[in-house]
């Protein structure tokens, strides 16, 4: 593993801990969230109430603002996966 | 059955304007010359909006003291003249005409200390009276910025109609149809700023999609959106009621505590958000029996409920 993929991973498990905090899911570690499964509906369950709660916190800790103009918001917050990239394309 | 939304807009803005430039060239008695006829043709045409008063007014009757209100024609007439006069008030206030010495307030001083400490405050308003009148909110303190959330189209030209009679900037219009993770980030940022952001909490949004609750009010089902009790949870802030009444003749602006931070567990959310409901739909119905005429949804508000 490079260590472009290493950062990669470790930001979606820094985000994988910041879901089940912000979003109280107590009973859930790291290691039971597929980065590649889909968060909302049939995936993780995740409703529009946590939508909203995770866009904040992300907000929060990464300093990165999702814009629904011009962000496409379903395909940000399809997976870890597709978060951590999206987070990544903004940070720089 | 149209939605509120449609209803309201026609013309409104060029209205407003007109009778603005009424209010400020000669005063509160011409203006009612020109309303009162208009308001009466209203009445008469819109049969829609009559029978929803008489039933209101049904409704509430039941929980006032006999003779409180009339509850037939001639009481309906006198709901919607009594909404002529709330315009007027509007445009007072919009002029600037409304000082503070024309306003009588309680508990302000709950919110002041908030906005001393530089802690932003969620406020949770109605079509009850006038929230118009809380452009006032800006002499709460130095320089406290209010950011009024509506569902019209219009917002950006009543900002202009607004910032164009009355000089200062601190009062905000935001037009939300509905609340996605931009909103709710934008939202977040002026609470973070110590502002006030005021909701209307008891229509539904014109998208037609948005969650609602169906809480008893006036002892029937009526559904109350979700929306501003989520955001509420959302920015974990302080959270107000506000009714601005008129009362004896004077302005009336009631802040109360209804929540140090709204929390919605994921286990029982529903169950949760729906007590919540019920409690604003409750304050709701105790300020509204305080002044049953200044109930201003002319539709039928418990249409939903009947689902």
């Amino acid at each position: 593993m490079d260590s472009k993929e290493n950062s990669m991973s470790s930001l979606e498990n820094e985000l994988k801990q910041l879901i089940i905090d912000s979003l109280d899911l107590e009973d859930m570690s790291i290691d039971d969230i597929d980065s590649h499964e889909p968060l909302f509906n049939e995936g993780l369950g995740l409703d529009s109430i946590d939508a909203l709660e995770l866009g904040l916190a992300i907000r929060k800790k990464y300093n990165v603002r999702i814009d629904a103009e011009k962000d496409d918001v379903e395909k940000i917050f399809a997976s870890v996966a597709a978060l951590a990239e999206f987070i990544k394309s903004e940070r720089h | 059955m149209k939605h509120w939304a449609q209803i309201e807009e026609r013309g409104i803005i060029w209205g407003m304007q007109a009778l603005l430039k009424v209010y400020l060239l000669f005063g509160r008695k011409v203006l009612q010359l020109f309303l009162y006829p208009v308001v009466s043709y209203y009445w008469l045409i819109n049969r829609k909006g009559r029978q929803a008063s008489l039933q209101y007014l049904q409704r509430a009757s039941a929980y006032l003291p006999d003779n409180r209100i009339q509850t037939g024609l001639y009481g309906s007439y006198q709901h919607f003249i009594c909404f002529a006069n709330a315009i007027i008030d509007k445009l007072a206030a919009w002029s600037g005409a409304l000082s503070l010495q024309d306003v009588e307030f309680h508990g302000r001083g709950a919110i002041r200390q908030h906005i001393e400490k530089g802690q932003g405050v969620l406020i949770l308003g109605s079509h009850l009276g006038n929230l118009e009148i809380s452009r006032v909110m800006a002499y709460l303190g130095k320089k406290v910025t209010v950011n009024v959330l509506v569902h019209t189209k219009n917002a950006e030209k009543f900002n202009t109609l607004l910032n164009r009679y009355a000089g200062s900037g601190t009062m905000n219009l935001i037009q939300i149809s509905e609340i996605n993770a931009a909103t709710a980030m934008m939202l977040m940022d002026k609470i973070e700023a110590g502002e006030l952001v005021v909701i209307t909490a008891d229509r539904l949004p014109a998208s037609g999609q948005s969650r609602v609750a169906r809480v008893d009010f006036l002892g029937k089902a009526a559904a109350f959106p979700q929306g501003p009790f989520i955001l509420a949870s959302l920015l974990k802030c302080p959270v107000y009621t506000l009714f601005c009444l008129k009362q004896h003749g004077k302005q009336t602006i009631y802040f109360e505590h209804f929540s140090d931070g709204l929390w919605f567990p994921r286990k029982g959310r529903d169950a949760v958000i729906q007590a919540c409901v019920q409690n604003f739909a409750n304050r709701l119905q105790q300020y509204c029996l305080q002044e049953p005429l200044q109930w201003f949804n002319f539709y039928d508000f418990w249409q939903v409920g009947d689902e």
